[in-house]
């Protein structure tokens, strides 16, 4: 672990640089005492796969007396260890939403009943939240789901679309532009500035597969 | 309410200090572009630098005051007028009921600021009453001002002048960058280091309050293009697989997969928000 200066009012927390479940107990174990200890001066946290940016205030407290409090931290105590959750998202997969389906079973000489079952049975950790309000980075893929972008990204991509990209996959929480093979859409809200958040790193994701008539009915439910 | 939007000019949204502590969940902290001269409109009125105003880039406002009330502008060389009399920024601006207040286009700089004498009565989202104009929310009703809009003042006041004018906002097309080494500043070798250090950019189109785009020969990079997504704040200069630097301004990403090879101060950033397309940088390592 290495503590470096990030600027003029930021520090960076910096893991081993490997993506690795051993790696993300780190970084959420001090991402998640970072949050309990409140210590005065800090503006904002953002941990990452392998790192935690923190900003903090200069007038309130100076990077050398904040890389003394976060070198001081001793995480080695189990009860450290956060609650896991694990947050449920169902999630329709009829090709009339999976946009890439079609062409996702062409690359990967896979079925759509076999891509769904793949996509569907893995538990998923929610490595971080980033890119763009509630995107969650999720590690967990199969790797007989690995699939690279498609190579003229969309111009819009709907809210909640669920995507695969390279060994990635997640839901877009915003229309956006994007690059994603879309497989199926969520009719739920990932990210609602009116709600807490859905889900945070370090919590457990489980796609849950729904039909059409349920999509439509929980999509109505959201509006 | 106490004003009425006639013209929303160009892109003119409701900015304060931005939204901290949620960038966990991949909320970009947003606020002004150029944080100092934000703080000197609030300053003119004695506000707290903590007062939301109206950020205006490019192009101003124009409004209708419907209660008395007193205002100031600072930051970009936009023209300002009270019922079609020329008056300047940097002073108190006092409004009546029925006056007309019209910021005109910017002919020097980019974003000017707007602040009260008395508090916008804005919902906050998340602690901060600033926009974000990519996820619709914050500010009024998460978009960027446009004619008809009415908005509250909470407190309204009319104060008289404590001061002389204040000096307009320092502005160059022209700026040595100051910055700190980021953190994978190391990973360059010491031939692309100082091609960073000795070149001379320039601001390209694409510029907006997430980040600038730079334009320069390219700095080709070795096997290494991309990080391990992490962190950024704003300020920090990215170096794109492609070669080119971006810096991450207010609504900049939360973290982010390019090379982060320096990082602009505060100071820095305010006075590069100033700059328009075709501006020149270079960057000056000050640690």
């Amino acid at each position: 672990m290495e503590i470096k200066k990030f600027g003029e009012t930021a520090l960076i927390i910096q893991f081993e640089n490997v993506i690795s479940v051993d790696v993300h107990q780190k970084v959420k174990s001090y991402y998640y005492y970072l949050s309990n200890i409140s210590i005065h001066g800090i503006l904002s946290v953002i941990p990452a796969y392998t790192s935690i940016t923190i900003q903090f205030d200069d007038t309130i407290i100076d990077y050398s007396e904040l890389k003394f409090i976060v070198s001081d931290i001793n995480i080695q105590h189990p009860n450290n260890l956060p609650i896991q959750r694990i947050v449920e998202i169902p999630v329709c997969y009829d090709a009339s939403l999976g946009l890439d389906l079609a062409d996702v079973e062409n690359q990967l000489k896979l079925s759509v009943d076999e891509i769904i079952k793949l996509h569907s049975s893995n538990l998923y950790t929610v490595h971080m939240i980033g890119f763009s309000p509630g995107f969650m980075y999720l590690g967990g893929l199969s790797p007989q789901l690995y699939i690279p972008r498609k190579s003229t990204p969309r111009l819009k991509i709907p809210a909640g679309a669920v995507g695969l990209a390279d060994q990635q996959t997640g839901i877009y929480p915003q229309a956006t532009p994007g690059g994603w093979q879309i497989i199926g859409q969520t009719p739920i809200s990932m990210f609602d500035v009116n709600q807490p958040p859905k889900v945070k790193m370090g919590d457990k994701v489980k796609f849950e597969p729904i039909d059409l008539s349920t999509y439509q009915q929980l999509n109505q439910n959201n509006l | 309410m106490s004003f009425e939007i006639v013209d929303g000019g160009f892109i003119s949204t409701v900015q304060d200090k931005g939204r901290w502590g949620v960038q966990d969940q991949g909320i970009p902290v947003s606020g002004c572009m150029d944080v100092a001269s934000a703080n000197m409109a609030n300053a003119i009125l004695g506000n707290d630098p903590s007062y939301p105003l109206l950020e205006m880039c490019m192009k101003g406002v124009t409004l209708i005051a419907h209660i008395s009330f007193s205002a100031a502008f600072y930051g970009a060389d936009m023209e300002i007028k009270v019922n079609n009399e020329l008056t300047s920024q940097g002073k108190t601006i006092a409004l009546n009921p029925g006056d007309q207040l019209k910021i005109g286009f910017a002919k020097k700089g980019v974003y000017g600021y707007l602040a009260f004498k008395g508090v916008l009565d804005i919902p906050k989202v998340y602690n901060s009453s600033s926009t974000y104009l990519p996820a619709k929310f914050g500010g009024y009703l998460g978009r960027k001002l446009q004619k008809g809009d009415r908005i509250t003042l909470l407190c309204p006041e009319q104060i008289p002048t404590r001061h002389s004018v204040i000096k307009a906002r320092n502005i160059s097309s022209e700026n040595l960058l100051e910055c700190f080494v980021g953190p994978e500043w190391n990973l360059l070798t010491d031939q692309q280091k100082q091609k960073v250090i000795n070149s001379e950019f320039t601001i390209s189109k694409d510029i907006n309050r997430i980040g600038y785009r730079l334009e320069s020969e390219k700095i080709e990079l070795g096997n290494q293009k991309e990080i391990i997504s992490s962190g950024m704040v704003k300020g920090t200069v990215q170096l794109t697989s492609g070669g080119d630097l971006i810096i991450m301004m207010a609504d900049a990403p939360t973290t982010g997969g390019y090379l982060r090879i320096l990082n602009l101060n505060s100071k820095t950033c305010d006075s590069l928000a100033q700059m328009n397309t075709g501006g020149k940088v270079r960057f000056n390592i000050i640690n």
